[in-house]
């Protein structure tokens, strides 16, 4: 099997009509009349909705943008151009007020006043990280927090795993209200939620479940990040979303997709996670990454838990019924 | 090889084998396969959520469960007191959570009420209303639904739905379901728990559950279970008599609305023999027997149960990746 | 008298055996088996085991000693917690 820093590079004609086919079967076989999206104003959600118009048609594309007090104002800004240069309908819901009646700020904010009492949620802004850099430094994954008040660092530590269950529970309902909106509009258009998930996100479990998670279907879940920039830069994507930094875009002080996930740029996991699909030989890896074995071995190790520990969030539900 | 003629013994299972059975695999698929610490489970007050409950319980210890009851302002406070009940029965931690304002927030009571006003103009806040599909048997006009408001008064109204109408309300009601859910994945997450799917086969097999709402789960215990045999489990595992026998119901609406009157048109009992008479290689004309009804009727019914299953294989799969 | 290896490996096996319910599979880890590459520990799995042997043998664990070296077998936690001590 060929591994070399080309792999991933693709004819992007011939994949967006096959994303394009794969889109229209799925929306005709359900007697759909169109699709619903999430617009986040990052790239994912940019490709997806350009996809989709190039599929259907803008008329049977509606774009949602749900953005709540601490999402970045750049997301919405973005969605919204984007909307408005692909010609579709969209709205803007805030979801401030329901989240608030979740407690979600709250229950997430007491857990931090615990640790660190002169936490001030109006005044201060906080993120959530792992350790840094896996090819760096070997080291186990564990969330600090990290809480500044927008010019020093106030206060820094490890979360125990009672702390990090609770933050991420309560920062959980964010993508969980948003699927509850998305499918709103879907049901009341008889039309299906698209998802935004690509493929490092789908096998390492980024995502979450019954929120981002919970779509109909998932049109670039097949695609490493690395094809998401290719396939974007082919479809003209706005320049400010495709330079844009991922992220989850979930706390008020930002933080990358890399810091709160990966421990690695994309660039990076994009060859790993092809490396270890197709079952790469060591050697090969270390020398077409120019790595140490040392390094190979932490960063497959990583991979491999994760992708075990989240199986189930790509699978059924599992029952006693027999298969039919 | 003959089959049997058509019976509920048909249907009648070895209630303390089943249970063990679904016990142990519970606490493979919880300990094991999702290394969780315990289960969440929404008790509603009906059979099925009791019964996993009484599952779970027997399955990874009372001290590991978590019952959650949901109370809107629409919801019967009956409801909640059966809950508490089961959740007294069986030792469990209960906790309740009142979902109306996030119900306000999210614009779930104003959208569905808008969507009932575009059947009903003179529809006011405050009345009572259930959406009601027509009864198979008597016609094959599949899919129109009628809405049903009760005013202040206690007039009623009955009002053909228009395809618009019937999506907004029935969208707007998922709201509640949905919020329900996301109740149970919270307090599941804050404690590695896991969340329980209460379906039973009819449930699961012909769509009838909200997706991303009831019809989310870890792992669903009853799910190839008819609902007779949940009965039977409800009555192995002791549960409380009025538990037992009260009538299964939606409780999304706020005028009573039974399971039968939303989307079975059969009562549950008939239901289960259906739908085991459809999987099982039996005729519309041996079901009709059974069931005292014409063959036409039967042959109806059939139809309804594939028009459903074809419509609910998306909701049972994942999301469609390409390869 | 010495803290004797066998009391950290026990109290470590003990705690694994409650604290995660599928209990028949822990007789079947060797002192040297990998928790990670035996799936038994996960991301939020490591946060549990630092908290425990913080709590239990009352020593602190820094940052950058949260490694597998340290943690990612009976083994090695017995030699890192005794290096503490």
């Amino acid at each position: 099997m060929e591994f070399n820093k080309n792999v991933l590079y693709m004819n992007s004609e011939n994949e967006v009509e096959r994303i394009i086919g794969f889109i229209r079967n799925n929306v005709v076989e359900r007697k759909k009349e169109g699709l619903v999206i999430g617009l986040s104003g990052g790239i994912d959600s940019a490709l997806v909705s350009a996809l989709c118009v190039r599929a259907l048609g803008k008329e049977k594309v509606f774009g949602l943008v749900l953005p709540e007090k601490e999402s970045n104002p750049v997301s919405r800004d973005y969605a919204e151009i984007h909307a408005k240069a692909l010609g579709i309908r969209y709205e803007v819901n805030e979801i401030t007020r329901e989240l608030e009646a979740f407690g979600a700020y709250e229950k997430r904010d007491s857990i931090i006043m615990d640790l660190y009492p002169e936490y001030l949620p109006d005044k201060h802004r906080i993120k959530i990280t792992l350790p840094g850099n896996i090819l760096e430094k070997d080291g186990l994954n564990f969330f600090s927090l990290t809480i500044d008040d927008g010019k020093k660092v106030l206060f820094f530590e490890r979360l125990k795993k009672h702390q990090i269950n609770g933050i991420f529970a309560a920062t959980d309902l964010k993508q969980r209200t948003r699927m509850m909106h998305l499918y709103y509009n879907a049901e009341r258009m008889n039309r299906l939620v698209c998802g935004t998930t690509n493929r490092p996100e789908t096998l390492q479990g980024y995502f979450v479940k019954c929120g981002d998670g919970g779509v109909d279907m998932e049109p670039i879940a097949h695609l490493y990040k690395t094809q998401v920039y290719q396939l974007s830069r082919h479809l003209g994507i706005p320049p400010e979303i495709i330079d844009r930094q991922p992220s989850p875009d979930t706390f008020n002080s930002q933080v990358g997709d890399e810091e709160f996930f990966f421990r690695m740029p994309y660039d990076k996991v994009d060859m790993f996670l092809y490396a270890w699909e197709h079952g790469i030989d060591m050697e090969e890896i270390c020398n077409v990454m120019d790595l140490s074995k040392s390094q190979v071995e932490r960063v497959l190790r990583d991979l491999t838990s994760k992708f075990r520990s989240t199986k189930h969030l790509r699978e059924l539900p599992p029952s006693l019924l027999a298969c039919r | 090889m003959t089959k049997k003629p058509l019976s509920p013994d048909l249907l009648r299972i070895d209630a303390q084998d089943e249970a063990a059975r679904i016990e142990n695999w519970v606490l493979d698929m919880v300990g094991k396969r999702f290394r969780k610490k315990g289960a969440v489970i929404g008790l509603s007050g009906g059979v099925d959520s009791s019964v996993c409950a009484a599952i779970c319980v027997k399955a990874l210890g009372a001290e590991r469960i978590i019952g959650i009851f949901t109370p809107e302002r629409e919801c019967k406070e009956e409801t909640n007191e059966l809950g508490r009940l089961i959740a007294d029965h069986l030792g469990i931690t209960a906790i309740r959570e009142d979902i109306t304002e996030l119900l306000k927030a999210s614009g779930c009571y104003e959208r569905r009420d808008d969507g009932i006003r575009m059947s009903v103009p003179e529809f006011q806040r405050g009345w009572g209303s259930k959406v009601v599909l027509p009864n198979i048997l008597e016609s094959d006009r599949l899919n129109i639904s009628n809405i049903v408001v009760r005013d202040l008064d206690g007039n009623e109204i009955r009002q053909r739905m228009n395809t618009r109408s019937y999506l907004q309300v029935v969208a707007a009601s998922n709201f509640k379901q949905r919020t329900r859910k996301m109740m149970e994945y919270y307090h599941a997450d804050r404690l590695n728990y896991a969340v329980i799917g209460t379906p039973n086969k009819l449930e699961y097999d012909l769509g009838f559950f909200v997706k991303n709402g009831d019809g989310s789960a870890d792992l669903k215990p009853i799910a190839h279970l008819y609902k007779t045999q949940v009965y039977q489990l409800g009555r192995h595992y002791g549960l409380p008599d009025i538990v037992l026998n009260r009538a299964p119901t939606t409780d999304t609406y706020s005028l009573p609305q039974s399971q039968e009157e939303f989307y079975f048109s059969l009562p549950y009992y008939h239901m289960d023999i259906a739908l085991f008479a459809y999987h099982n290689g039996y005729t519309p004309l041996e079901l009709s027997t059974y069931l005292s009804i014409t063959p036409e009727q039967a042959e109806r019914i059939y139809r309804d149960i594939e028009s459903k299953r074809r419509m609910v294989q998306y909701l049972q799969s994942p999301p469609l990746i390409l390869p | 008298m010495s803290n004797n290896g066998n009391d950290i490996k026990g109290k470590m096996r003990e705690f694994v055996k409650n604290n995660f319910l599928y209990s028949s599979e822990i007789e079947d880890i060797s002192d040297i088996d990998s928790f990670i590459d035996r799936g038994i520990i996960d991301s939020t799995g490591v946060l549990e085991l630092i908290d425990f042997i913080e709590e239990t043998f009352g020593i602190s664990i820094e940052n950058d000693e949260v490694v597998p070296e340290n943690l990612d077998s009976f083994q090695n936690i017995e030699r890192f917690v005794r290096s503490k001590l």
